[in-house]
């Protein structure tokens, strides 16, 4: 009584004082196996640069529109300066930058500026100069003609924002597609994107300013398009989900078992009996889950919940037992004669339940003990608690179900005879062609399932801005950064041939804006020898525009004044930096790195990638999602090993207890195991890891239910049989339940366990019957 | 996965200077509205062009001429004869340039989002909505008769580095545009013996929208 309410105490402070956060980043749930810390620094940085970010695009037919709406936009979210802050758009006084670069203009050509200094003539050198001279309208240029005469500079200026396709136009950021101009809006969040009460806060604003921005077209005969994107929106959907999940089947499963017990025992206090057992397990499991792992991810409250669901078979073990005892005898004799059989079920439940938190998942991890705590909090409980409420008299009805306990007697017996011949060929017949079937999938992906409009959103918006692949890429190492620079740019020569095949369209990297030390040589030297100190040149366009030697060298002097090294220190020190910032990973350990991105890469082509990286020093292909996939592969067959492995630790336990009897209690569960895994492959579900953690379950619950046959602890089959009825049913109820789940992965184990238990339920009358 | 964006201010350059070609800046005043009323909107205009730039640290100026077209839905077509043959064709989706027949530069729309507002900004200031200017610009109309001249001067510093003063002047068409930039390089562009409807549709340059 006292444990209880310290925990209780504990849980409701926890509520009062805003503890409980519930984590929504479904990645947060899987293992970190990266040991590489170049690697772990990459996917940081990559992840904390959009992590906190919401990007939104707001569109119309004419630019006026989609300022109007755009500015409605901004106009909602400025009020809410806590929660979100618009990234200033645009640095108005971008010559600074500029001015740095220009600086160092000898230094930087782009891989067709150096191809075409290569090969051009010199008279063709002569007219591109003097067509940029003449032309009035000759496209952009850097400053002077003097300055930049063969618009090397600027040309590598052009290069840079064609990184982009965003533009500036009036103080506002904006692409454009066909005949539709998209603002950009940027904005970062000020508290953690993965927290439900962000999400519960943010999201109302930005519908709002949603509905704004839509509200300037009315009257008008536009539509104004509102794409939006962002870790946020997803985590936020995922939470809402969620939030209806855990309403939908916890309800269900709390008003399905009452109705089951009302029917059973006509008694509330059974039904309140069976409700406070579960309520002090999952008010055990929060209170001391948050205590070691300070946060509690929204699928474990989710998966946690239901798995505590299997607290209420021990409640009904004892309730139905209680039922059939004879009245005289006292309710804690009785319960000392159910405590073997109780200890061993719970300990069965519960070896099944660490085995999960023996994987280093940090997932499986927390939920596992949290179902772990609940369920011991439950059954201490009912230990303690449910002699003292339940006198005999707590059930009216002393043969509950009489058709169902009716069926019993009807049931073939088994043995060698033709009904069970039939039984077990359409059992093997439709078993052995779903085992077929049956087939692997491991995609990290499907442990998300977002709503389709947030990935056409996305899908949209990242074809406007024209963004890289964020969860695909090379790391570049080196000894110095000088050598990650050098290698970054033998890597994207080699990348150069895949864009002229059309397998990418582009990439970024740092030493786009800042070549290697060896390669600013280089370009200086080749601009030098075939424009500067060449003898046709310079002498030939100053007899173009009749000027004389003495301009020739004025020229000269003018154009190399400034020609000193551009140093990363230096680049990184400037605004335009921001853009590619992430992508330097810097000094880890003893090793230099950084990141190179691609545009439009799609799988299919992930073999040609991979094979670029192949024989080049220090290059690296990373494929997160991949990566992740591969991680729960491996754990899938160690899951599938681990179920097997558990099958026979189970069968050496009951073993100790029942002996010869032992395979009667467990080939009901192996049966259905069976029978589940055709059933899965016939309906074309996948296997994945959350399966195997169905199977795990399965193996604990449906053994317990082959100890209830067996132990026939009050000598009456049909009240066993009513009772395993009545567990099956609960057990239906709440992990059944999940297999309404929008989530793939709640659904394919809330589908493992109801083909599973439903199994297991009808096999076991067949086994060991007297 | 960062969405910030790379400024280019050359492209606004390149946008400016085009539209300060072929346009003035407006103003609901009554100058303004009369200056609009007076220009005329054709399809298509054609005629000769006389150019001279003045650089700092030359000596001379530097002279070039030949013929251009202004058409609504096509394009600028910008064809020098002198001192050598170059064409620049600045169409909805490429900007084209031309050396005595050869291919120097081709920039497509898909390439550079820009090229289609820098378009875009000419036709709509040709066809006389000339309020955009007036964002990066303190605009000044002054009318006389049948001529009109408007000054424009940068609002903005770091504009002004690159185009600092430009005056555009004219009658029933854009006859004279000055531009002085930052670093005190002038160009100076004379328009003359215009033609519009059939017989700008006849000449040479029209031919070169395809």
């Amino acid at each position: 009584m006292l444990i209880v309410c310290v925990f209780l105490g504990h849980t409701i402070f926890l509520f009062l004082h805003d503890r409980i956060h519930p984590d929504s980043n479904m990645l947060a749930l899987l293992p970190t196996q990266n040991h590489d810390p170049v690697m772990q620094r990459a996917f940081t940085q990559m992840l904390d640069a959009a992590e906190q970010h919401v990007v939104v695009l707001v569109g119309a037919e004419k630019w006026e529109e989609a300022v109007a709406a755009a500015d409605a936009y901004t106009g909602v979210i400025r009020t809410q300066t806590n929660l979100l802050e618009i990234n200033p758009s645009m640095n108005r006084d971008q010559s600074e930058w500029i001015a740095l670069f220009n600086d160092h203009h000898l230094r930087l050509l782009t891989p067709d500026q150096r191809k075409l200094l290569e090969t051009r003539t010199s008279r063709q050198w002569l007219e591109t100069s003097l067509m940029k001279l003449y032309s009035p309208v000759g496209g952009p240029k850097a400053g002077a003609w003097q300055d930049d005469p063969f618009d090397l500079f600027g040309g590598w200026l052009m290069n840079r924002a064609s990184e982009t396709p965003v533009r500036p136009r009036e103080g506002r950021l904006f692409v454009q597609e066909g005949d539709r101009y998209y603002i950009l809006v940027l904005m970062t969040l000020k508290a953690k994107a993965f927290s439900l009460e962000t999400a519960e806060k943010t999201m109302p604003v930005l519908k709002q300013a949603e509905r704004a921005a839509r509200d300037t077209a009315q009257g008008a005969k536009t539509d104004i398009d509102v794409l939006s994107t962002g870790f946020l929106l997803y985590a936020a959907a995922g939470s809402a989900q969620a939030q209806k999940e855990i309403s939908i089947i916890g309800l269900g499963s709390l008003f399905g078992v009452a109705l089951l017990l009302w029917v059973t025992f006509r008694t509330i206090k059974s039904i309140l009996m069976i409700w406070l057992s579960v309520i002090v397990g999952c008010i055990g499991a929060v209170s001391v889950c948050s205590l070691i792992f300070g946060q509690i991810h929204m699928l474990t409250l989710v998966f946690g919940a239901s798995l505590l669901g299997v607290a209420q078979d021990y409640g009904i073990f004892f309730l139905c037992n209680r039922a059939v005892s004879n009245p005289e005898e006292a309710s804690w004799s009785v319960l000392r004669r159910l405590l073997p059989s109780m200890i061993l079920i719970f300990g069965m439940t519960v070896t099944g339940y660490m085995m999960l938190g023996f994987m280093p998942f940090p997932g499986l991890q927390q939920m596992a003990l949290f179902s772990t705590v609940g369920l011991l909090f439950a059954w201490m409980t009912i230990l303690c608690w449910f002699p003292v409420m339940a006198r005999a008299n707590f059930t009216k009805q002393r043969a509950p179900w009489p058709y169902y306990r009716n069926l019993l007697t009807k049931l073939p017996a088994l043995g060698m005879n033709r009904a069970t011949l039939i039984v077990a060929l359409i059992f093997v017949g439709l078993a052995i062609p779903g085992i077929i079937l049956l087939r692997a999938n491991d995609d990290v992906r499907l442990l998300q399932n977002p709503p389709k409009y947030l990935i056409d959103d996305q899908i949209k918006i990242s074809h406007l801005l024209d963004m890289p692949a964020a969860a695909q890429f090379y790391i570049v190492r080196g000894n110095s950064a000088e050598q990650v620079l050098l290698r970054e740019e033998a890597l994207k020569d080699r990348l150069g041939i895949l864009i002229s095949r059309g397998v990418i369209s582009g990439y970024q990297a740092v030493s786009n804006w800042i070549p290697s030390r060896a390669t600013q040589m280089a370009n200086r030297d080749l601009i030098k020898e075939k424009l500067l100190d060449n003898r046709e040149v310079l002498p030939a366009l100053a007899t173009a525009i009749g000027e004389d030697a003495q301009w020739v060298t004025t020229m000269r002097e003018r154009i190399t004044k400034t020609d000193t090294e551009l140093t990363l220190e230096q680049f990184l020190s400037t605004p335009i930096s921001e853009t590619v910032r992430h992508l330097w990973i810097g000094n880890v350990g003893d090793e230099y790195a950084s990141i190179v991105l691609l545009k439009n890469i799609s799988r299919k082509d992930m073999p040609a990638l991979i094979a670029l990286a192949n024989g080049m020093d220090g290059v690296q292909w990373v494929d997160k999602v991949e990566e992740i996939s591969s991680v729960l592969r491996t754990y899938r067959h160690y899951m599938g090993w681990a179920v097997l492995l558990a099958y026979v630790a189970v069968f050496a336990l009951l073993f100790i207890r029942y002996r010869k009897r032992s395979w009667q209690v467990i080939a009901p569960t192996i049966f259905a195991g069976i029978g589940t895994l055709g059933i899965l492959g016939l309906t074309g579900q996948n296997l994945q890891l959350f399966t195997m953690v169905g199977f795990m379950l399965l193996l604990g619950l449906g053994v317990d239910y082959g100890i209830f046959w067996q132990e026939k602890v009050s000598g009456d089959k049909g009240y066993t049989w009513v009772e395993i009825g009545l567990c099956a049913v609960t057990a239906l109820l709440s992990f059944g339940l999940l297999s309404l789940s929008a989530t793939p992965v709640l659904h394919s184990f809330g589908l493992t366990l109801l083909a599973g238990l439903t199994l297991v339920w009808l096999f076991v009358p067949f086994f060991g019957r007297e | 996965m960062k969405y910030t964006s790379i400024f280019h201010p050359l492209l606004f350059r390149c946008a400016l200077l085009c539209l300060l070609l072929y346009c003035l800046p407006a103003r609901a005043d009554g100058v303004m509205a009369r200056i609009q009323e007076t220009i005329a909107k054709p399809d298509m205009l054609c005629g000769q062009f006389e150019q001279k730039k003045t650089l700092v640290g030359m000596k001379k100026p530097l002279l070039s001429s030949g013929r251009f077209c202004v058409a609504q839905d096509k394009g600028i077509v910008w064809h020098a004869t002198k001192p050598f043959d170059s064409t620049i064709r600045i169409t909805k989706n490429e900007i084209v340039q031309q050396y005595q027949g050869d291919t120097t530069m081709r920039m497509s729309t898909e390439k550079e989002p820009a090229i289609q507002t820098i378009n875009r900004i000419i036709f709509s200031l040709i066809a006389g909505d000339f309020s955009p200017l007036e964002t990066y610009f303190n605009v000044a109309p002054a009318m006389t008769k049948n001529n009109w001249q408007v000054q424009l001067s940068a609002r903005d510093a770091g504009l002004r580095k690159a185009i600092d003063k430009v005056s555009v002047a004219g009658d029933q068409y854009v006859k004279n545009i000055q531009i002085e930039e930052g670093n005190g390089d002038k160009t100076q562009i004379v328009f003359s013996a215009i033609l519009t409807g059939e017989a700008a549709a006849a000449t040479r340059e029209a031919a070169m929208y395809e």
